[in-house]
């Protein structure tokens, strides 16, 4: 897989392979993920995916049977060397899921979970990180006045966002983002896509979409992946006026499921 | 057929009934043998005196209602972090098989007869308080430990299903955002789980106060107030367990109105348990 090189690469992902059990998931994936850009993998279900994504922050790691192959350097280190300690690791690379996961805990503690985890402890930095991390998500003004209620009490577009807060909360290079959307309403959607934009600048952003339109609307740099291999990654204007494979062009119109 | 249906309806119905009859039954009676002693002496003078002496007529059941939350208090400070811990590591960290041979293990515990429990207490642990931490023996100490490993299996198992019952997507997240398990367990799980928790203790907390018969065996029985958990001490349960068999006229009276005390303490667990085992409302 050829890609040109006017990009700086946050994420190289060098022959990786995974079974999960007797499936062989990912088969000898090569991939560049530029940085402070969005990329969007997209591909049919099954195709691995959301797999590929998770191997970005080891979260595959708790999957019993799960054997991985190569290399995935993040900057200059590797990944699944192993001297890698995986919870600074999954500090440095943030993870937003498919369905929001608010924890049944106030709002602001949603938020507080991620530094703490990572030892700060001091109710001031805390606040100003809380303050901050909400305000980048636009949710500052909707929340202000009721930090220390429940964050079940928010919509579930609220909840990813508060998600999304949490998870820049621990200040992370990378945010991965699963389908971040699927579960919410086309107000909502439109919100986390322009929230993404805004992130960009700042985070190497990679989102995971079953959508063709999102992935056109909001991305920078398109993966198509069809059954656990890599059919065609390039800027996403490109992918999507003039796709060099045939099954990337039958996939994007429609006609390959 | 239709005139079936009716009838088993009805069938049905009067068993349902009958058993609720035994036990507004079971109340009529204890309030209808236990009020008049009541009313005779006063409420307050029942339950805040602190002399029993049936013979002379004198009944204070203060140093029982002292002697039962002591008891309870001590097992639940024993039995709750043993058991909380026990869950946790049960349900969060143990591999799948260790936890299925553990819970049924603790399982086993709740089906050991309670004078069993008590014989272990009276042949082990009360010679030992006595060698080693003095007094009798038989005391407060004595009943809690006894109780305290009791009421483990009601502890566990409602705590395990609480935490089994967290939705898997709360550690994950957690984990995403760098933690380790621990650290998933106590800022998210725990904290969902809290509720169930509550619940589990006030369960274990009806549980040690209605036990009797193994505290009778290890507790020491005496009717006055214990200044140090190593004096021995009479619950609520003991008092009735331990007269009922002889006694006659006033003094049986003053047993049925302990008993009207310790339902009322029962009743009013078991609907704190219920009001803190709610799910929370957004």
């Amino acid at each position: 897989m050829e890609q040109k090189d006017s990009y700086n690469y946050k994420i190289r992902v060098d022959n990786l392979n995974l079974h999960f059990a007797a499936n062989h998931v990912l088969k000898g994936i090569n991939l560049n993920i530029p940085e402070n850009l969005i990329t969007a993998l997209i591909g049919p279900s099954g195709c691995g995916k959301s797999t590929l994504l998770k191997c970005l922050n080891r979260m595959n790691d708790i999957l019993p049977d799960v054997r991985i192959k190569g290399r995935v350097l993040l900057g200059d280190e590797d990944i699944y060397a192993d001297d890698v300690d995986v919870t600074n690791l999954r500090k440095k690379v943030g993870m937003v899921f498919q369905r929001p996961v608010a924890f049944p805990i106030s709002i602001y503690e949603n938020v507080a979970s991620a530094p703490r985890v990572h030892g700060v402890s001091h109710k001031g930095t805390l606040d100003n990180i809380v303050a901050s991390s909400l305000a980048k998500v636009g949710l500052w003004d909707e929340v202000a006045d009721k930090l220390h209620k429940s964050a079940l009490t928010l919509s579930l577009g609220q909840q990813q966002q508060l998600c999304i807060a949490r998870v820049i909360a621990s200040e992370p290079e990378v945010i991965l983002l699963d389908e971040p959307c699927s579960a919410l309403d086309p107000i909502s959607t439109m919100k986390i896509e322009e929230r993404m934009r805004q992130l960009a600048k700042n985070y190497t952003v990679v989102i995971v979409t079953h959508s063709m339109q999102q992935a056109a609307r909001a991305s920078d740099y398109t993966v198509f992946m069809l059954s656990g291999e890599i059919i065609e990654a390039c800027p996403t204007g490109e992918m999507f006026t003039s796709p060099k494979d045939s099954r990337t062009e039958n996939y994007i119109t429609g006609r390959l499921f | 057929m239709r005139n079936k249906e009716t009838l088993v309806q009805w069938i049905l119905a009067i068993v349902a009934l009958s058993a609720i009859a035994v036990l507004a039954l079971i109340i009529i009676f204890i309030f209808k043998e236990g009020s008049p002693i009541i009313a005779r002496l006063g409420l307050t003078k029942f339950i805040t005196g602190t002399k029993w002496s049936p013979t002379k007529g004198m009944f204070g059941i203060f140093p029982m209602i002292l002697g039962s939350i002591q008891v309870t208090l001590g097992a639940l400070l024993i039995g709750v972090p043993i058991g909380l811990a026990t869950a946790i590591f049960l349900a969060e960290m143990a591999p799948p098989r260790t936890s299925r041979i553990l819970k049924s293990a603790i399982q086993l515990l709740a089906g050991i007869p309670s004078v069993v429990f008590g014989f272990i207490g009276l042949v082990i642990l009360v010679p030992f308080i006595r060698q080693w931490l003095g007094g009798p023996g038989f005391s407060v100490l004595a009943a809690a430990i006894v109780l305290g490993i009791m009421i483990l299996p009601t502890i566990v198992s409602v705590c395990y299903d609480v935490l089994k019952a967290v939705p898997p997507a709360y550690r994950e997240g957690m984990l995403a955002l760098g933690a380790t398990r621990w650290q998933a367990i106590k800022m998210v799980v725990l904290p969902a789980a809290r509720p169930g928790i509550i619940a589990s203790v006030i369960l274990g907390m009806g549980r040690a106060i209605g036990e009797t018969m193994a505290v009778i065996m290890v507790a020491g029985n005496a009717t006055k107030i214990p200044v140090s958990p190593l004096e021995p001490v009479r619950t609520l349960t003991s008092n009735v367990a331990l007269e009922m068999g002889y006694a006659i006229g006033e003094h049986r009276e003053a047993l049925f109105a302990t008993g009207i005390v310790l339902f009322i303490i029962i009743a009013l667990l078991n609907t704190l348990a219920r009001i803190v085992a709610r799910p929370e409302k957004v």
